[in-house]
């Protein structure tokens, strides 16, 4: 349901990223000190939908991926170029390294998880049998 | 008509002799007549009526008595008859009966076997599950153990090398539509 | 120790090696069975979804950025933030006669420690019912074995008879002595090796109750021979809501399969008030709407769309039938109330059982005027029709005489020959449980009534004279039945044999 407020806390979150448009945390505290100058009387509602919004558009574009072992910059290059060309909005991509994949990686996006891992595989083989 | 008179005398001389008083002759006779009178209407008639009528009864119960034994030979005959044909009912039944215990022990014998072969069938069958389920169960273990070897082995043996390259290749496998 | 060998290096050898996606959320809230979870943003209604600990949940609700989830099974290993990923299945559970004489769970997993059920084939438990196309009127009969019910409420193969009556009426008792007659008819049928036979398995469904009482149902038809051609799927009281809530939806998928492969097949749902009351208990946890008695606003619909997927399907759509013996357990004799006036509207007819008369010690106690079967008389065979034709009404107008004549001390002539009559038929027709009577033998049973050689015998007599009779029948009488049994009709020689079998019989009992 689009409320009074959704113009401007659309202009507010564009107001909130950066030149890749991505969500920057710098911005966004100069957005809620700004609010907080105004004071105006629907203060609190416009602060909670401009919230709302913010950690939605956030989940939106958090990759988070997680790798088995350290890895070269050209292979994260690569995965980000992969993800980027299928997936047309702006994504921030955060590498992690995870020592139970063993090898392979895990990405999560939104809800949705990639996974090609040793571990993965393993536990693949490991259902198989109790199926 | 001397002889005529000589008669009369004669009769006279009858009378004279035995005494016969004519008045009391007549009046002894009137007395006669009454009392046969009565006699035949009060009690001889009714004893011939009542002869008469046994009589009747005996004739009856005699033909009545040939008529009981000619019925009586026929109940008797009848009698033997039903006698036989009793007989040979139970006889029927008897070995109908017989028919039917034989055929109840030879069931309860074949239910008896199916009973045993039931309970040889049970425990077989509860055998092989008992294996499968151990089966199972070993399959299931050993296959756990496997993995859980071959990922500590994985993760100690694979050098960075390795897995650099595991990682970089199965990157180039990435297919976000799949 | 080769065999596990093999089989690891075969699982190797056939391991994908592409990465995989799924699609995942977390669990938000977790209470009474019911998760609510965050996420899984590519669900579908009704799928299955895999938590930790291989605990099953069911997709109910699908709201604007969570998914409220019912779980089957062990909830207590789950905690809020575990992981819960799709699994891109329809619950589905495993048909087909390998299920028969097994006792399964709610979702087709074995409950009775016979090892694995090597099911072939499995079928959604959520299905739609088959449309007016395929149908086909009810005109073959199912018999129950009982006479009070074959007489009068007749039962047809495809039709949906709701028993309907207070607790312990003996509703589960018609229902299992139904089930039992079929195996009795079914191993017949088996034995004379006729090819046009169509033997009826059965699904007996388990909601809500006691194990205590399965164990005992189970132990019935064990007992009697008929556990072979049954699939009881339990629910027990014990198991969560969401179990209960599936076990009928399961149990009508696996008689569907029996339907929809051209065979006939008897469902019992036992009970579906406590089905109903499941299913509000997941509602209200689940925050949908209550209407009366707290019951969601689609408990009809819970329920019409159970029983609408019994059917009897027309020839070319392979001649196959589902025939549903739905039980309602109603509160101090109310058929009013909302569950049972809801079934009763989706039925094609019902048994209802008086409390009073089964007090009285008339068991099976078929209320006469509150049962009916809305298929009637076009399934029974000819020949039961020809002499139980009457013997309904002739029993309603002797309940409402006996009711009259307990005020009328002298009764006239008329009256007190239809007092007689129902009488008898009311004595004819009691019935110990799990003790079936065969088509043939409750014909003639029925011929014999109307026939007056019941006339003779005192009221109280009458019940141990129908049973030995019965028994002559059984014996030395078996070529009149036997007639029936083939011909299916009541003809004049027919007749003739059971009139001199009848007068046999006549003669021996005292």
């Amino acid at each position: 349901m689009p409320s009074k407020f959704s113009s401007l806390i659309t202009k507010l979150v564009k107001e909130s990223t950066n030149e890749h448009g991505i969500i920057d945390k710098s911005l966004v505290n100069n957005v809620l000190v700004g609010l907080k100058e105004i004071n105006s009387p629907m203060h609190q509602e416009i602060l909670k939908e401009f919230l709302t919004e913010i950690t939605k558009t956030l989940r939106f574009q958090l990759v988070e991926v997680e790798f088995g072992s350290e890895t070269s910059k050209s292979v994260m290059t690569k995965l980000k170029d992969k993800i980027s060309a299928t997936i047309s909005r702006p994504l921030d991509f955060k590498f992690t390294t995870n020592k139970s994949l063993i090898a392979g990686y895990r990405i999560k996006l939104v809800d949705d998880v990639f996974e090609d891992s040793v571990q993965s595989r393993l536990s693949k083989l490991s259902q198989s049998f109790t199926s | 008509m001397i002889i005529l008179a000589s008669l009369t005398d004669t009769a006279q001389g009858i009378v004279e002799t035995f005494g016969i008083d004519w008045p009391m002759l007549i009046a002894q006779a009137i007395n006669f007549l009454i009392v046969a009178f009565v006699i035949w209407k009060f009690a001889f008639k009714n004893i011939l009526s009542t002869i008469k009528e046994r009589e009747k009864q005996i004739a009856d119960s005699l033909s009545n008595a040939d008529k009981i034994k000619l019925e009586l030979e026929e109940t008797e005959k009848q009698q033997q008859e039903t006698l036989q044909e009793a007989s040979i009912a139970a006889q029927k039944t008897i070995s109908s009966a017989q028919d039917q215990a034989k055929a109840l022990i030879e069931a309860q014998k074949e239910d008896a076997r199916k009973q045993a072969e039931e309970i040889i069938l049970k425990a077989k069958l509860a055998m092989e599950q008992e294996r499968d389920l151990i089966l199972k169960e070993a399959r299931e273990e050993i296959a756990s153990l496997v993995v859980l070897t071959t990922s500590k082995v994985l993760s100690k043996d694979l050098s960075e090398d390795e897995k650099q390259h595991f990682s970089s290749r199965a990157t180039e496998e990435l297919n976000l539509n799949s | 120790m080769s065999s596990i060998t093999d089989l690891i290096r075969k699982e190797i050898e056939n391991l994908s090696t592409d990465a995989t996606r799924t699609n995942v959320g977390s669990i938000i809230t977790l209470a009474d069975g019911v998760a609510k979870v965050d996420g899984l943003s590519k669900v579908m209604f009704n799928e299955m979804i895999e938590f930790p600990n291989n605990v099953l949940g069911i997709a109910l609700n699908l709201e604007e950025d969570s998914v409220g989830c019912v779980l089957l099974g062990d909830v207590s290993s789950l905690k809020e933030g575990d992981e819960a990923r799709t699994t891109g299945k329809l619950l589905s559970v495993p048909v087909g006669k390998e299920l028969l004489g097994r006792v399964v769970d709610a979702v087709g997993r074995p409950m009775d420690g016979k090892g694995a059920i090597n099911a072939s084939q499995s079928l959604p438990v959520e299905r739609i019912a088959p449309g007016i196309i395929p149908r086909k009127s009810v005109d073959q009969p199912l018999q129950t074995g009982i006479m009070a019910v074959d007489s009068m409420v007749p039962i047809g193969r495809g039709q949906r008879e709701l028993i309907i009556g207070d607790r312990s009426t003996g509703k589960t008792t018609i229902a299992i002595d139904t089930i039992i007659n079929q195996a009795k008819i079914n191993k017949q049928g088996e034995a004379s090796g006729d090819a046009n036979f169509r033997p009826v398995f059965c699904v007996y469904v388990a909601i809500g109750q006691k194990n205590a009482n399965v164990a005992r149902t189970i132990k019935t038809l064990e007992e009697s021979g008929a556990m072979e051609y049954v699939t009881i799927v339990s629910a027990p009281a014990a198991d969560n809501p969401a179990n209960q809530y599936l076990a009928p939806y399961a149990g009508c998928a696996m008689g569907e399969w029996y339907m929809e492969n051209g065979m006939d097949a008897l469902i019992v749902y036992d009970d579906l008030s406590k089905h109903a009351v499941a299913y509000r208990q997941i509602s209200l946890i689940l925050k949908r709407p209550s209407g009366r008695e707290a019951y969601p606003g689609d408990v009809f619909y819970l329920h019409s769309r159970l029983l609408e997927r019994s059917a009897r399907l027309k020839e070319d759509c392979g001649n196959g039938s589902l025939t549903a013996l739905p039980i309602i357990e109603t509160q101090m004799g109310d058929v009013a109330g909302y569950i049972p006036t809801n079934v009763i509207s989706i039925t094609d007819g019902q048994i209802f059982l008086e409390g009073d008369l089964f007090n009285k010690g008339i068991r099976p106690a078929v209320s006469v005027g509150l049962s009916v079967s809305r298929v009637g008389s076009a399934a029974q065979i000819k020949a039961y029709k020809k002499v139980a034709g009457k013997v309904k009404l002739e029993l309603a107008q002797f309940r409402e005489l006996a009711a009259f004549s307990q005020f009328e001390s002298d009764l006239d002539a008329t009256t007190k020959a239809s007092l007689d009559k129902g009488a008898r038929i009311v004595e004819l027709f009691k019935q110990t449980a799990a003790n079936p009577i065969s088509v043939e033998v409750q014909t003639s049973l029925m011929w014999a009534m109307q026939n007056n050689f019941f006339d003779s015998i005192a009221v109280g007599d009458v019940n141990r004279g129908a049973q030995s009779l019965r028994k002559y029948l059984e014996t030395q009488g078996k070529e009149a039945c036997d007639l029936i049994y083939s011909t299916g009709k009541l003809e004049e020689n027919t007749e003739q044999k059971l009139r001199s079998a009848v007068e046999d019989w006549k003669r021996t009992f005292s």
